[in-house]
């Protein structure tokens, strides 16, 4: 496929802009690519000087995973939750957050001020029976599996394999629990349905 | 351990411990983002669960949005229920317990904020009431809980164990001698919180004050609980050696302004809340220095029952600023003699 602008060399790079919820595509070459400077990530590029085509595509992924955050801190009055809606104006005029989902959504702001707030950054009291066993579980599979990584390092297979169908029972068992779960939740909201009609 | 709770309840510079959890259901937005009709069931379901399990208790749901607005501000006087409960009228409710030491509020800042009190100085009591309860919820609903974060709350200063112990004093010499801000700077740097549990605007009456902590992550319950209690029993010291200050050096001052207070109690005829809170706060001295003999526990109920809403719910219609003064002097005249 040729670039779509200067129409000469191979397209390498298909720029993706939405903006007011419409989306625009195009496939550029490198060269173009580079022209492009009213894209913020790309003009960045253009800043350091002429860059291999690899170097460019690392320094856009990272740039696209750092942008997040540069979004984050430098316009934190954009963040949404995506789950209920909840605006940064909002959470800074109540101090309050409206789900679950907006621990994460508002990471960025609400880190620095947990930590600068409590004694620490990690619960260490009370954990609800039911979910604790799931962090239990989770917790396990973890150090299975890096205690598999290091046995098949050390070329132990046999004990590998064993550690391996351990990995197998336990994934399977939390898998079972989680449909078991998802089906009593459907149920549930069955329930909701009939006693709203 | 028994017999330090029992001084300290004698000594009566306690007057009560309180426990609140902070939970959240974790398929529902928090109270300040979730419409009325799911709030409502909110309340519904949780009594429904909490009723059967909890049979001995003889709970009782109430439900803002079908209550009277005065019986909601009797509760809220008596520190059963938050302003910001009553705000939420149209999807919040609250549970109450026989003996009404246990309150769950409905959809205040959370789904559920669980308050328990225990008489005296008595933190583990509450705390163990309030888990227990907490597990019964736990056992039917499904909490919004973080590996990391511990419990999550809608205001992120109580995340992690969601709880606040609270212990309530009566400090009237650290008062006087004005050392109350020095107990509060350092109280400030240990992690708690004092405040005034009677306020006139910003200025505090009736030498009433609680201790609250600050810190609810990276802590157990019962770290907090220790060092809020290790911090409690500082202040009574403190409170002690001021009151044997005050006894030494203006014995007839101190005795003047106790038997002078009790004095109006039990003869004016009309009488102002804050007025009678201080009255009752220097009489209240005069008890715990031995200078006077009179039921403390008495005394403790009057807090509680002279406040404009309990006295219009004690006679059972609406009073007038001025029929109100009056009555409140009648009952603590009755309550006093």
């Amino acid at each position: 496929m040729l670039c779509e602008k200067c129409k000469k060399n191979e397209a390498k790079v298909n720029l993706i802009t939405v903006i007011n919820r419409e989306k625009h595509e195009i496939w550029l070459c490198e060269n173009c690519a580079k022209d492009i400077s009213n894209v913020p990530f790309l003009s960045s590029i253009g800043q350091n000087g002429e860059l291999p085509f690899q170097g460019m595509l690392t320094e856009i992924l990272s740039s696209v995973g750092s942008k997040v955050n540069v979004n984050n801190t430098n316009n934190v009055n954009e963040i949404v939750c995506p789950n209920c809606g909840l605006t940064y104006d909002e959470f800074k005029k109540t101090g309050r957050l409206g789900c679950s989902d907006c621990y994460a959504a508002f990471k960025v702001v609400l880190e620095p001020r947990i930590k600068s707030l409590q004694a620490g950054v990690k619960h260490v009291g009370k954990i609800p029976h039911m979910k604790g066993q799931e962090i239990i579980r989770r917790r396990k599979l973890k150090d299975l599996k890096s205690e598999m990584q290091q046995l098949i390092v050390t070329e132990e297979y046999e004990r590998a394999a064993v550690v391996r169908d351990e990995i197998k029972k336990l994934e399977l068992y939390i898998l079972e629990s989680n449909v078991k779960n998802k089906t009593v939740r459907v149920k549930e909201e069955n329930c909701d349905g009939q006693f709203d009609s | 351990m028994d017999s330090l709770t029992h001084n300290d309840r004698k000594k009566g510079i306690v007057l009560s411990s309180k426990v609140l959890l902070s939970r959240n259901l974790s398929d529902l937005p928090f109270p300040n983002k979730l419409n009325y009709i799911k709030g409502r069931d909110n309340g519904k379901n949780i009594y429904n669960v909490l009723k059967n399990e909890l049979v001995d208790e003889e709970l009782t749901l109430y439900e803002i949005w079908n209550i009277n607005e005065e019986i909601g501000k009797q509760y809220l006087e008596r520190d059963l229920i938050t302003e910001e409960l009553m705000k939420n009228s149209d999807k919040s409710s609250f549970i109450l317990n026989k003996e009404e030491n246990v309150s769950i509020m409905i959809n205040e800042k959370d789904h559920i904020n669980l308050q328990c009190i225990s008489q005296g100085l008595n933190l583990e009591n509450a705390f163990e009431t309030a888990i227990k309860i907490d597990d019964k919820i736990e056992h039917n609903f499904d909490y919004a809980f973080d590996e990391n974060l511990g419990y999550l709350t809608s205001s992120p200063e109580n995340i992690g164990t969601g709880m606040k112990a609270v212990v309530v004093l009566h400090l009237p010499a650290l008062t006087m001698s004005e050392e109350i801000k020095n107990i509060s700077k350092s109280l400030s740097k240990a992690g708690f919180n004092i405040r005034g549990l009677y306020l006139d605007g910003a200025k505090v009456y009736g030498n009433i004050y609680k201790i609250i902590n600050k810190v609810s992550l990276g802590l157990t319950e019962e770290d907090i609980i220790n060092k809020l209690k290790q911090e409690v029993l500082n202040i009574i010291k403190e409170e002690n050696k001021f009151r044997e200050i005050l006894l030494s050096k203006c014995k007839y001052e101190l005795e003047d302004k106790v038997y002078r207070s009790y004095g109006i109690l039990r003869s004016a005829v009309l009488l102002d809340y804050k007025e009678t809170i201080e009255l009752i706060s220097n009489v209240r001295l005069g008890i715990e220095l031995s200078l006077m003999e009179i039921d403390q526990n008495s005394l403790d109920k009057l807090f509680m029952l002279i406040n404009d809403s309990s006295l219009q719910n004690y006679l059972g219609r609406y009073l007038d600023a001025k029929e109100i003064k009056f009555e409140r002097a009648r009952l603590v005249n009755r309550v006093l003699c």
